[in-house]
This record gives structure tokens, C-alpha cells and sequence, in this order.
């Protein structure tokens, strides 16, 4: 029986205008959105190629590689295509230097704010607001409209039983709406492979996965609508419903949620942390250079009242001694600030962390939260975006430092006292040949595959089904206490 | 020819849990080829009969049986026996008066029927040709209940339970539903209808039972009703002018 009801919910939704309408303008919906995806994409990797290949051209201009300037930028990933997530909103790249904590700068929202006003039309954003309203629409009325049209009496009045109704309608209900779903992610992945968006075996792996968080994410609402449905005895009532329940989930309970993590957790802002850094390393410095001139006043004393000639061979005697002992104490000041640095970011980062633990925690009362941390987890454009890039980007500045270092373009202060006066030289010895950037190390994008996407999203990917599942079983038990009459 | 009960109300009792009592002790048969009509007007306790019989709700003491089946401890082996036809007959819009007669032929288990087959039963509710295969959202109420009688007649009940059929229909579109509910009881089916039409009842029905507040005022038989004004009986029975 429960075949025969779920054959008439699909056919009925099949052959409905309600239906043709949504699904056509749902499939436009992602179909357009993949395709300004795409679009995109091939637009940040231009933009990308471009970037590497100026910042290469300059370098190639230099004589000496402590004065060149490196950045590392950040590489588009094909998943950009349905997730844009967080990487409109972090930069794009990252001065290199050794004297400079790693930061992304010139985010496309800061370059573009019109983009920031408007937010991406990317599939995400399509599934999130879109099929979950289309979910809605077909089930507010599923059980009471049919109470209200007369046909759940015709029904009952044959040999059937409750739960194999309720299967059945939850069956050809879902089905119908899973068909524009499945042909948009379809048309989607054919408009894929003939774009020259470069989408590997994890790529592939994580779109489906995607594909598949968009299914379980409007079965939710799907589900959701017809426990309200059963709850209530008139459509017009969990028409309702379900819009404030709709209005919660996708747009109160995420900012929500935010908001009372900021509340709850205060984190200082990046730029309050980097003030609180300026402010170290210039004090740091201070204390260094008066170091360095009670150091210069008590080398010279020695050599007051001395005749120059004699003065000078005083002094040359010391010179290595002095020069160890400048690098010494530039190290040592090199290294509080890089340790106070490293300090002040990990506690930043713990803040940071714990803020937005509590802000997922209480956003995960929404399905439509889980779906967007699921979807960004997989597509790698989550919030740990930005620290993996910074990771490997501070990893990159001391592979580079050392670099430099060992082509003997010392990035720091080296002073020198020159032979013929007093005067104090700062800087490195000019050199008129260019340098070779072919040795120079390239900045490799962090590696974000598979496995680790899919262990990211597991948990949430799992709510999202134990979320289905509760939906479920409470349209199931509702629908088992509906007053038929 | 003695015809064996195949509708039975015994005792039937209905006692909602906020203490309305909605039925109270209601006993009446309908037997093969009869129509038995409820006469009464709103909140006479028709519906709540039905709804008893159709296993929508529980009796709170006595028994509906179709076919010596009791409804409410064997709902599913019961419901084999009778076919419904609701005063709401909205069916589903967007299927075709075959479509929906299909879905409801299959789910009263017969399956595999052929066009022909439909089109001869919607034939026989007087549903226009053209109509047969034209979405239900554009018919009209008569329409819309000449496709219920087929839904019920198609399923080959021996019983059927109408709930006020005639409710909303234009004369023109009565008179030729119930010439159909004729020719089912002359085809040995046992027919209650609900109804607050005397004119009808009167015109169609073997037994009127008047129902007032959840009770059963008299039953009476075409033949009583021969020498008696039906509205004027009923008028009388409600207005407590005569003894139940």
C-alpha cells in the first residue's frame, strides 16, 4: 500500500503547477549559480597567475634578496564553486618578511564592498535558502490539506494502515523533491568537466559528499514540514509555522548564535593584536638600540684621548667580538618578539577557537548551520581557512628567511664601523648582479584532501542525520496521533 | 428472499474525554439492498456514527460491525467490505477523474484495471465523457461527487457509507445522484447515508432512523412512512413533541 501512496505523492507533485514552477526555478537557480561559480573560479586563478607572475617579474629585478619582495598568495580551489564559505572574506595574500607577522590582506570584500553587501549566489546559498523554502512549500499542507480536501477519509476508508500512509507520502514527497536537486548537482557536474576547472578524485569525492549534505539538509525541512502539518489540523496554521520555524533556522539562530558567543567570549580584534605586537616589538626595540648605544659609548671609552691610528687598531682588535655580540643581542631581540608573536597568536587563536566552538555549538540548534559548516568543511572554505594558510605561509617565511640568509642577503640590521671614520654604516653591501629566482622557494598551497575534509564534516554531516532522523520520527509519531475526522 | 444484516450498530456509544457525549446507545441495522438514512440536523450525532463505522474513532462502549466484523478490532479486515463517500470531496486536483479513480481502485485492492473499465463506472455516475480525462481542478462540486460515487462504487464494496452526499449539490445534480444510489441498492448493496435532506431520504431511503443530540428518536420503515408527513414527523421527534 505504502507503494501505491507514494506513486500518487509523486505523480501528484509531478503534475502539479506548484511543482513545475519551484523545480524549474530551483534547477535555473543552481544551474546559474554553478555556472557564475565557474566563472568565478576562473577568474581568482587568472588573477592568481597573474599576482605569482608580477610578484616573480619584480623579483627578478633584484640585486640582493633581502631587499626583494616575496609574497605568498592564496590558491582558488575548485570547490570555490559551491562553497564559497569565508574566502571572500579573508585576504588574498600575504607579505612575506622576517621582520612581519604573516597576514592575509586585500580580501575581495574589502577590494569589492558592493560584493559584501550582496553575498555570493553560490549553490550553497541556493540550497540554504531556496530548497529549503521549496520543502516547505510542498509540505505544509502534506497531511492536514489532505484532512481539509476530504482525501485522508477516502483514504482510511480502505484497508491501510497509518504508518504505511505516512512512509509512503514521506517517500513520493521526497522523491519529487530530490528529482531537481539531483538533475541541477547533475547538469552541474557536466558543466564541470568541459570548463577547465581543474576538479580531482577528492574534489569529485567532496561534491558528492556536498550533494549529499544538500539532500539530507532538505529532507530536514522536508521532514519538519510534515510533523508540523500533523501537528496542526489547517494548513493556513502550519503555513505559519513553518515560516517562523524557516525565519529561525536559516536566519535567526546563525547570527544568533555569533552574537552571543561575542557576548559570552569577548576576542581582542586581529588589528587589536597586531597593535598590542607593534607596540612589543617597538618597545623591543628601544630597549635594543639603548642597549646598543650604552654598548657603543662604554667600546669608545677606551679609546679617549687616544691618538686616531691608535684608536683604530684598538678597536679593530675588538670588532669581531663587538659584531658577535650586536648579533647576539639582535637574536635575542629577534626572538622575544617572535616568541611574545608567537605567544599573543596562540592565545588569540585559543580565544578565537573557543569563541567559535560556543557560536557552532549553539548554531547547531539549526539545521541550517549544520548544512553551512558542513559545506564549508568540505569545501575547505570554512574558518580553518585562514589559519592553514597562515600556518603554512609563516612556514614559508622561515623557509625563505633561511634562504636569504644563506644567500647572504641578511633581511636584519648588520653594522659595520668604518675604517675611515666613526661613522656607523646600517645595511648590506649593494651588489650589482641580479638575482637568480629560479633557486628561490615557491610557497605551496597547505594541502586540504579528502580525509581531512570528510573527518571535518563527519560530525556535523552525522547531526545533520540524527537531525533527519528525529524529524522523522516525530512526523512519523504525529502522524500516528492525527485525528483523521 | 430474508436479506442478511450487513451494516449493525449495537449500543454505540460515544463519550468524547472532554464528557460530551456524542452518541449515546445508538442501535440500528442495514441489511443487503437496503438504504438506511440519518436524519438530523447538525450535531444529531450522523457523523460521529460514521466515523465509528469507518474506525476514525473509538467507541466508548458497543460495537459497529460491517459484515459481523467489528470495525474497531478489526479495522483493516472491516474496512475489505465498505466503501465511503465524504461530504468534502475535494479528491487530489491535479489528477484526472481516471487518476484519481485508479489511485482510490487501487488502494480498495483492485488493480490492473483497464481504461474501459473506469470510463465505464464514471459512465454510470453520469460524469460527461470529456471530463474523464480532464484534472479535477476545474470541475464543479457535482463533478468532483459523481467521481467520489465512482471511487465507491469501483472499490465493489457490498456496503456503502454515505455522509451527507448531497450536501452543496444543485437539484439537477441530486436527483441524478441518487438515481445512481438506486441502482446500487438494486445491485444487493447495503447503503447508510447520513443526511439533514427529508426531501431525499424521503425519496431514496428503505429506513430513516431521526437522530437528535447522540440519540436514535425512532427508526422508521418506507412502509411506516407510507401513511406519515416525514418533515412533519421529523419536526416533531426534535422538538420533543413526541416521546422517544
Amino acid at each position: 500500500m505504502w507503494k501505491i501512496i507514494a506513486e500518487r505523492e509523486l505523480k501528484d507533485h509531478l503534475q502539479s503547477t506548484r511543482f513545475i514552477v519551484t523545480g524549474t526555478v530551483s534547477v535555473l537557480l543552481l544551474v546559474m549559480s554553478i555556472s557564475l561559480g565557474i566563472s568565478y573560479h576562473k577568474g581568482r586563478l587568472a588573477q592568481y597567475e597573474q599576482a605569482n607572475q608580477m610578484m616573480l617579474e619584480t623579483a627578478s629585478q633584484q640585486t640582493n634578496w633581502g631587499a626583494t619582495p616575496v609574497a605568498a598568495y592564496r590558491a582558488p580551489d575548485p570547490m570555490e564553486v559551491f562553497v564559497n564559505g569565508v574566502n571572500s572574506d579573508i585576504g588574498r595574500f600575504s607579505e612575506i618578511t622576517p621582520m612581519r607577522n604573516v597576514r592575509l590582506v586585500r580580501s575581495e570584500f574589502s577590494d569589492d564592498p558592493m560584493l559584501a553587501v550582496f553575498q555570493f549566489l553560490d549553490p550553497t546559498f541556493v540550497v540554504l535558502i531556496v530548497l529549503s523554502l521549496l520543502a516547505i512549500l510542498f509540505t505544509y499542507n502534506s497531511v492536514n490539506g489532505e484532512k481539509e480536501a476530504g482525501t485522508l477519509r477516502l483514504v482510511f476508508a480502505n484497508v491501510i494502515s497509518r504508518s504505511e500512509f505516512i512512509l509512503g507520502k514521506l517517500l513520493g514527497g521526497w522523491i519529487a523533491l530530490l528529482l531537481p536537486v539531483l538533475l541541477s548537482f547533475l547538469i552541474g557536474a557536466l558543466m564541470l568537466i568541459p570548463s577547465g576547472v581543474e576538479m580531482d578524485a577528492s574534489h569529485w569525492a567532496r561534491f558528492g559528499f556536498f550533494a549529499l549534505a544538500s539532500i539530507l539538509y532538505f529532507t530536514c525541512f522536508m521532514l519538519v514540514g510534515v510533523l508540523v502539518s500533523a501537528f496542526t489540523s489547517r494548513s493556513s496554521v502550519s503555513f505559519l509555522v513553518l515560516l517562523v520555524v524557516w525565519i529561525s533556522a536559516v536566519l535567526i539562530i546563525p547570527k544568533a548564535a555569533t552574537m552571543l558567543a561575542g557576548q559570552a567570549m569577548p576576542v581582542p580584534s586581529a588589528d587589536e593584536i597586531e597593535s598590542r605586537l607593534a607596540s612589543f616589538s617597538a618597545q623591543a626595540r628601544v630597549e635594543y638600540f639603548a642597549d646598543f648605544e650604552r654598548r657603543l659609548r662604554e667600546r669608545f671609552r677606551p679609546t679617549e684621548g687616544l691618538l686616531p691610528d691608535k684608536a683604530r687598531e684598538l678597536q679593530a682588535e675588538q670588532q669581531a667580538k663587538w659584531q658577535q655580540e650586536d648579533d647576539e643581542r639582535r637574536k635575542e631581540m629577534d626572538q622575544k618578539i617572535a616568541d611574545h608573536s608567537a605567544r599573543l597568536s596562540e592565545d588569540y587563536y585559543n580565544q578565537k577557537n573557543g569563541q567559535e566552538l560556543l557560536a557552532f555549538s549553539l548554531a547547531k540548534f539549526s539545521p541550517a548551520s549544520m548544512f553551512q559548516l558542513v559545506a564549508m568543511k568540505l569545501a575547505g572554505t570554512d574558518t580553518g581557512l585562514k589559519r592553514r594558510y597562515e600556518d603554512a605561509m609563516k612556514s614559508y617565511r622561515d623557509q625563505f628567511t633561511k634562504f636569504v640568509q644563506q644567500k647572504g642577503g641578511g633581511m636584519g640590521f648588520r653594522i659595520s664601523i668604518g675604517r675611515g671614520s666613526h661613522d656607523v654604516k646600517v645595511g648590506t653591501p649593494p651588489s650589482s648582479q641580479k638575482i637568480d629566482i629560479t633557486e628561490m622557494p615557491r610557497f605551496q598551497s597547505p594541502a586540504y584532501t579528502f580525509g581531512e575534509a570528510f573527518g571535518a564534516s563527519l560530525f556535523d554531516l552525522g547531526l545533520l542525520a540524527v537531525f533527519n532522523l528525529l524529524a522523522f520520527a516525530g512526523a512519523f509519531l504525529a502522524f500516528l496521533r492525527f485525528d483523521l475526522r | 428472499m430474508e436479506e442478511s444484516v450487513f451494516i449493525e450498530a449495537k449500543g454505540l456509544t460515544k463519550v468524547y474525554e472532554d464528557g460530551l457525549c456524542a452518541l449515546d446507545h445508538v442501535s440500528f441495522s442495514v441489511k443487503s439492498g437496503e438504504v438506511f438514512c440519518l436524519l438530523g440536523g447538525n450535531g444529531a450525532g450522523k457523523t460521529t456514527t460514521i466515523n465509528l463505522f469507518l474506525g476514525f474513532l473509538p467507541p466508548t462502549e458497543g460495537s459497529a460491525t460491517i459484515n459481523g466484523i467489528d470495525m474497531h478490532r478489526d479495522p483493516l479486515e472491516a474496512k475489505k467490505h465498505v466503501a465511503y463517500l465524504s461530504d468534502v470531496v475535494m479528491l487530489y486536483p491535479n489528477f484526472t477523474a481516471r487518476q484519481n479513480l485508479d489511485f482510490f481502485a487501487r488502494l480498495g485492492g483492485k488493480r490492473n484495471l483497464a481504461k474501459e473499465e473506469y470510463y465505464s463506472v464514471l459512465r454510470q455516475v453520469g460524469l460527461q465523457e470529456k471530463a474523464f480525462e480532464q484534472r479535477l481542478k476545474g470541475f464543479s462540486k457535482g463533478m468532483r461527487q459523481k467521481v467520489g460515487l465512482a471511487i465507491a462504487i469501483i472499490k465493489d464494496a457490498p456496503a456503502i457509507i454515505l455522509d451527507e452526499p448531497t450536501s452543496g449539490l444543485d437539484p439537477k445534480a441530486a436527483n441524478e445522484f441518487l438515481n445512481t444510489l438506486l441502482q446500487l441498492r438494486s445491485q444487493r448493496r447495503a447503503i447508510l447515508m447520513s443526511t439533514h435532506d427529508i426531501f431525499r431520504a424521503k425519496e431514496v431511503a428503505d429506513t430513516v432512523g431521526i437522530m437528535n443530540e447522540g440519540k436514535m428518536l425512532t427508526i422508521k420503515s418506507r412502509k411506516e412512512l407510507e401513511h406519515e408527513d416525514l418533515e412533519e414527523l421529523y419536526l416533531n421527534y426534535i422538538h420533543g413533541k413526541v416521546a422517544a
